[in-house]
């Protein structure tokens, strides 16, 4: 391990380029080369590709200690019960709870030294979507209403989109930083819901009593003849209102547009692969959204952020029965619809166009509590990338012997949203133009 | 060492004459002619001087000529470009003579110091071009912590760092001592090697030259060199460019502390805040694009001015169409309009105008008596007679109190429900009696003991602690957004983090203690307490803009915040106060957003802004007296028909911008057009969702969320930060499918108590039913054409209580009836 400054900078597959660049920098003449050739190192350059995004949600906060980045060396009271799986990545081992990903992980990017500024989960949630803490108001953006901003809607759909609502349904309030933010209202994302059989709630668009499509268009035409009798209003207000009513009917009167809402147009195979649950039919959802070309599209993992709770789905919060959990149901779902999602998009050629991400808002606490589960931990998680741009096969970041604390440099939501808006192309410049992401940097670890 | 760059800039190798002759048909015929500076020093060979020529036409234009003219210098001690650029060649002095048509104006030139050659300056050169270049500012190497691991202080504030981050951070591997062109400092911004920020600086250009030579010297600092005090712009303030002699070169006198004057024209960053009406290049070249106003951000160093530009282009056909003006107020607008060939719209319909002023002062639509009674009224004065009334009712003061509770952050989540009622109450009395504003921003401001007993003091339990309570103060009655300064000097204004923890020193003290009542709390001043900006660790002394420093008396500092706030002469207090009343009826601020008081975003109307303030001070912080001298001008009382010459403003109040009903209007409008009106939690019967005293009275129901709200869909603020953006106006997606298609709607027009079911029920004919909802919903009775249209809808229909939800539902999603116009 290579130590510069006051943080170490190291990867699993070996030495990052920083790392490289500043080892370089040291000892010039022990490695034979001094200055030019550290230009040509700069010259590389961000490929911007991503079409699409699409994020997968992990509300709660999953375990990052349990899942991607385990310490079988750690003592008993923080290692937990599961036993550890070599990967196709060079020195990266997972728990034995997710098989699938392991055995595809040449094909994705996994960091294991993010951290947050936030411990509960609306602020947090607000910090990981935008970048910023919600109290400094006025409250930023999410990154996908950037990336709505600026790329547009395609079409008769919504330029956002989020499957699953509820965000969250069982907190005394929403993540402040769900939608558009200082972007405005308009850049909100676009609510849809799915079951796990496939059904998609889409509650504005459904009919109500006595409501029919023959209806909704007898009083479309009335509308229009009784606003033909008389001179109309006319501003950019007015404007920017009437687009969005033609919007909105063309989603409730437009067939080709619903089209992509309709999973029963996949064939059972593929419906199978993605497992019979709400999440995995979301994330099949979200690839049909992918393929009509709608720019940023994120899953919510489901709609309570609890685990246990009234009517609740289920969340990553796991403070009890965190290890019965994860073991039975969390990570098998997960596993399984994220490699179907991914060798799906990859089948289809999508994957290169498609940056697909998984995170949460934090990890959970290293040291298993006294109800024997864990809490909320900010101080370190994980978050996994894939497509897009994204060099895949890498274990970036390392965390401590008890997976508390990055030891290498730190990855923040704010550089996530950096890289992703890079990614789809949105540089520095137009950032600054949008005024937003502030500050970011890259996480060139990933390009 | 520098030598080639000159070439570049299209210097004319017969030195005494420059200039060329411009077809005749754009040439303007001028009066007089003058040159700016008349004289001037310059001093060593790095010194440059950019001269400003301006003629005056017979109509009295100012027209900018300095590419235009013929200059001829007396001696070749200097040579000159053909846009004005002197540059110095040898000592002694010279007399340049600027030509133009028959016209002469003159400049009397000294050179001096050119015996040996002038040394780059870090400060004076490199530093300043690093700030125009954009590598200091906040979005790039500029921002906290740099870009790509290279990181200037903004705008060159920390001399010191940045000194470290060029030649020795990174093992001083940006710059090149030998092989200057090789440093990476000027490889990247060349784009030799790939940038992200893109290519900043040309390899041909004096500034690239200037940065080169100073690496070739060494990177050398001199400390004993002079401080630059202050910038002059030239043309300054309210200068007026006129189509089509669009251009205007900038001249950029920089002072120093040893009494020199410098041109720093070619070292300036220049910035239009409006970019639509004006762009201006890196030399100083002002073009204006399209007629309006933009202030012209000029920066060199830590100094910033901000002159605001007026761009006029006569138009074919424009004659002033003004009528008498009722007040100062349309005094003001009409001057503004005329200059920029704005036509001003009529005043709007009796109809138009009871629906406006309804929807303004008391949030509700009037009754179908009331505002019948208005429309046949033949009295001389009726619609002053109106304002009066309505700003006499209770629901003026409900209706106002809420916008109160916006700013204030009343909120069941940040100060409890029994608060929020108390603190409502306080709200409704305070507009109710129309205690003066400065009684009332003191009553907020200095809000000691129970909260339950002085209920102005949740503001300090909603701001919870002395940051919070800066940045909110800042913002409701500074009108300021100061953030930004919080964790670095402010990217594009004057502020700076010692300012910043120097207005929080006023809130330190407060402290806030629980007692055993709930949701109670006792806010009290420490007497010691100081502030220490955390990044230099030093303590702060308190500060206020513009006054300065202003050392804190013993005893609670508010006091002293508070007495600074309500002098007469306080540029905000009142400023920002009568903006926002006025943003609040007009639909758009005299400085827009409402709440951003700043050099680059100036008010569209200063002279109108300044007059209302003096109005409201004089009439002794009068709310009331100054919203009804609004509500009575021809402005405020302008229709929405616009024509060819005012289309497109947005700006200068020349007609009526319709806007959306907010949430709270909107459910009040549906409710009481159809009959339904909607019930709220925790409030009496019959409270309407403009009185609300907060957005979240209703407990929270795990069941029930995910439910939308309909109130949320279209903007109701949740009072979590004091932003005005919180309450957005534009269009949602979520909002037109509501309309469109929602449950909300829907049931009230479905529910059998409402007029369509009731009034079918009781045999009422169904052409009645929709005249007296035409007067609910718009003022005003179906045209014959609108009354064939749904006539031959109903005929059409089998189901005639479902085709009269139809016809209503067409009323309720007319933009006759959403926007207020």
């Amino acid at each position: 391990m290579l130590e510069f400054g006051n943080f170490k900078t190291r990867t699993c597959s070996g030495v990052g380029r920083r790392g490289f660049l500043q080892t370089a920098a040291t000892v010039p003449m022990a490695l034979g080369m001094g200055l030019p050739s550290l230009e040509a190192v700069e010259t590389e350059r961000v490929r911007r590709k991503a079409k699409s995004v699409l994020l997968l949600w992990l509300w709660g906060g999953p375990s990052h200690i349990d899942m991607v980045d385990p310490k079988p060396d750690a003592p008993m009271d923080f290692r937990g019960p599961f036993g550890t799986i070599s990967t196709k990545t060079t020195g990266m081992r997972f728990t034995e709870l997710l098989p699938r990903m392991a055995q595809r992980s040449d094909k994705f990017s996994v960091i294991r030294s993010m951290k947050t500024t936030n411990g509960g989960h609306p602020g947090a949630g607000t910090v990981a979507l935008t970048g910023y803490e919600e109290n400094a108001g006025p409250i930023k953006p999410n990154f996908g209403s950037i990336v709505a901003k600026q790329r547009g809607a395609t079409g008769a759909l919504p330029p956002f989109f989020y499957v699953g609502q509820g965000i969250p349904r069982d907190l005394p309030r929403r993540i402040e930083g769900y939608g558009g933010g200082t972007l405005g209202k308009a850049y909100d994302p676009f609510l849809v819901s799915c079951s796990e059989k496939g059904k998609v709630g889409i509650p504005t668009l459904a009919m109500l009593p006595k409501m029919t499509p023959n209806r909704i268009q007898n009083r479309k035409n009335l509308l229009a003849d009784i606003d033909k009798t008389r001179r109309q209003l006319d501003s950019a207000r007015i404007q920017d209102w009437n687009r969005t009513h033609q919007t909105a009917y063309g989603l409730l009167t437009d067939e080709q547009a619903r089209l992509a809402f309709d999973l029963t147009q996949e064939k059972e195979k593929t419906r199978d692969s993605y497992g019979q649950t709400t999440f995995g039919q979301s994330c099949l959802l979200a690839r049909r959204l992918v393929e009509a070309e709608v720019p940023y599209v994120q899953v919510n993992w489901s709609e309570y952020v609890e685990t246990f709770t009234p009517n609740g789905d289920f969340g990553w919060d796991t403070h009890i029965y965190n290890f019965e959990l994860l073991q039975d149901r969390h990570c098998p779902i997960f596993d399984r619809a994220y490699c179907a999602l991914l060798d799906d998009l990859d089948d289809r050629g999508l994957l290169d166009s498609t940056l697909l991400i998984a995170m949460g808002e934090f990890g959970r606490t290293p040291k298993i509590s006294n109800r024997a589960a864990r809490e909320h931990w900010q101080h370190c998680y994980f978050s996994v990338w894939a497509g897009g741009g994204v060099q895949p096969g890498r274990c970036i970041g390392e965390s401590d012997k008890t997976a508390a604390h990055p030891i290498t440099r730190p990855i923040t939501p704010l550089m996530t949203g950096t890289t992703i808006s890079e990614l789809c192309g949105i540089g520095a410049r137009e950032r600054a133009e949008l005024k937003v992401l502030d500050g970011g940097s890259l996480i060139h670890e990933l390009l | 060492m520098w030598k080639p760059v000159l070439l570049s800039i299209g210097f004319s190798l017969v030195v005494p004459l420059v200039g060329f002759a411009r077809p005749q048909a754009d040439v303007p015929k001028i009066e007089s002619l003058s040159v700016h500076p008349k004289e001037f020093r310059l001093s060593g060979n790095l010194d440059r001087l950019q001269l400003v020529v301006s003629g005056v036409t017979a109509a009295g234009e100012r027209v900018d000529l300095t590419h235009e003219v013929v200059y001829r210098l007396s001696s070749s001690i200097a040579k000159c470009s053909t846009s004005g650029l002197l540059i110095p060649l040898a000592n002694g002095t010279l007399q340049v003579d600027v030509l133009y048509q028959s016209k002469r104006a003159t400049s009397q030139l000294v050179v001096e110091n050119m015996a040996s050659q002038q040394r780059v300056s870090f400060h004076q050169h490199a530093l300043p071009i690093l700030a125009r270049s954009g590598c200091s500012g906040g979005s790039c190497h500029g921002s906290p912590h740099g870009k790509g691991g290279f990181r200037l202080s903004l705008f060159a504030s920390d001399w010191r760092l940045d000194l470290h981050s060029l030649t020795k951070d990174q093992f001083g591997r940006r710059v090149n001592l030998i092989e200057p062109s090789k440093s990476l400092i000027l490889k990247k911004p060349t784009m030799q090697v790939a940038h992200q920020g893109g290519q900043r600086l040309h390899p041909d250009s004096p500034q690239y030259q200037l940065l080169a030579d100073w690496i070739a010297g060494g990177c050398e600092v001199n400390h004993s060199e002079s401080e630059c005090v202050g910038i002059d712009i030239y043309p300054g303030e309210n200068h007026v460019v006129t189509f089509p002699f669009n251009r205007q070169q900038l001249s950029v006198l920089a002072r120093f502390d040893d009494g020199s004057v410098r041109d720093v024209s070619h070292l300036a960053k220049y910035e239009a805040a409006a970019t639509s009406v004006a762009n201006v290049s890196q030399s100083g070249v002002v073009t204006g694009l399209e007629r309006g106003e933009s202030a012209i951000i000029i920066r060199y160093l830590k100094h910033v001015v901000a002159p605001v530009f007026t761009f006029v282009r006569p138009l074919d056909g424009f004659r002033w169409n003004g009528r008498p003006a009722a007040n100062y107020i349309d005094d003001h607008v009409y001057q503004k309009l005329q200059l920029l060939q704005y036509s001003a719209a009529a005043v709007c319909s009796d109809s138009e105008f009871v629906r406006r002023v309804y929807l303004d002062v008391i949030g509700v639509l009037p009754t179908v008596d009331e505002s019948m009674a208005f429309l046949e009224s033949n009295a001389p004065r009726k619609r002053e007679a109106l304002i009066d009334a309505l700003l006499g009712r209770p629901e003026y003061a409900k209706f106002w109190a809420q916008k109160w509770g916006d700013l204030l952050r009343a909120s069941r989540k940040l100060i409890g429900a029994a608060s929020v009622y108390k603190l409502n109450n306080w709200l409704e009395q305070s507009v109710g009696e129309n205690q003066p504003y400065d009684e009332f921003v003191a009553d907020v401001l200095l809000a000691t003991g129970s909260t339950m007993s002085y209920p102005a003091g949740n503001y300090f339990r909603a701001a919870g602690d002395s940051i919070d309570a800066t940045e909110t103060t800042a913002q409701v009655f500074l009108g300021t957004r100061i953030a930004c300064a919080k964790c670095h000097n402010h990217p594009f204004e004057k502020w700076t983090q010692d300012h910043y923890y120097g207005l929080s020193a006023f809130f330190h003290r407060i402290e806030r203690s629980k007692t055993d009542r709930e949701e109670e709390t006792l806010i009290w001043s420490r007497d010691s307490g100081e502030v220490k900006n955390p990044t230099t660790g030093k303590v702060v002394s308190a500060w206020v803009p513009v006054t300065g420093e202003m050392p804190l008396k013993s005893g609670d500092p508010r006091a002293g915040f508070v007495e600074w706030l309500s002098r007469k002469d306080n540029p905000f207090l009142a400023r920002v106060e009568v903006n926002r009343i006025w943003a609040q009826v007009m639909g758009w601020g005299i400085v827009e957003p409402f709440d951003d008081f700043r050099d680059s975003n100036p008010p569209s109307n200063p002279a109108l802004l300044d007059a209302l303030a003096r109005d409201f001070i004089a009439g002794g912080y009068d709310r009331r007296k100054i919203l009804r001298t609004i509500l009575l001008s021809n402005v405020y009382q302008a229709s929405s028909i616009t024509d060819r010459f005012n289309r497109d403003d947005r700006r200068y109040f020349s007609h009526r911008q319709p806007k959306k009903l907010t949430a709270e209007q909107l459910v009040d409008a549906l409710g009481f057009v159809t009959g339904k009106p909607r019930e709220f939690h925790g409030v009496p019967r019959g409270t309407k969702a403009t009185w609300l005293p907060a957005p979240d009275l209703k407990p929270h129901d795990r069941g029930k969320i995910g439910e939308t709200d309909f109130l949320k869909v279209f903007g109701q603020p949740e009072r979590q930060s004091v932003c005005e953006c919180e309450r957005g106006d534009d269009a949602s997606l979520g909002q037109a499918l509501q309309l469109l298609n929602g449950k909300f709607l829907h049931e009230m027009l479905a529910d059998k108590q409402n007029h369509i079911h009731q009034g079918l029920a009781n045999g009422t004919a169904p052409l009645e039913l929709i005249k007296s909802a035409y007067q609910r919903a718009l003022c005003r009775q179906p045209s014959s054409e609108e009354i064939t249209v749904i006539q031959r809808y109903l005929a059409a229909e089998d189901n005639k209580s479902l085709a009269l939800e139809d016809v209503f539902w067409s009323l309720l999603n007319r933009n006759e009836f959403l926007f207020q116009h």
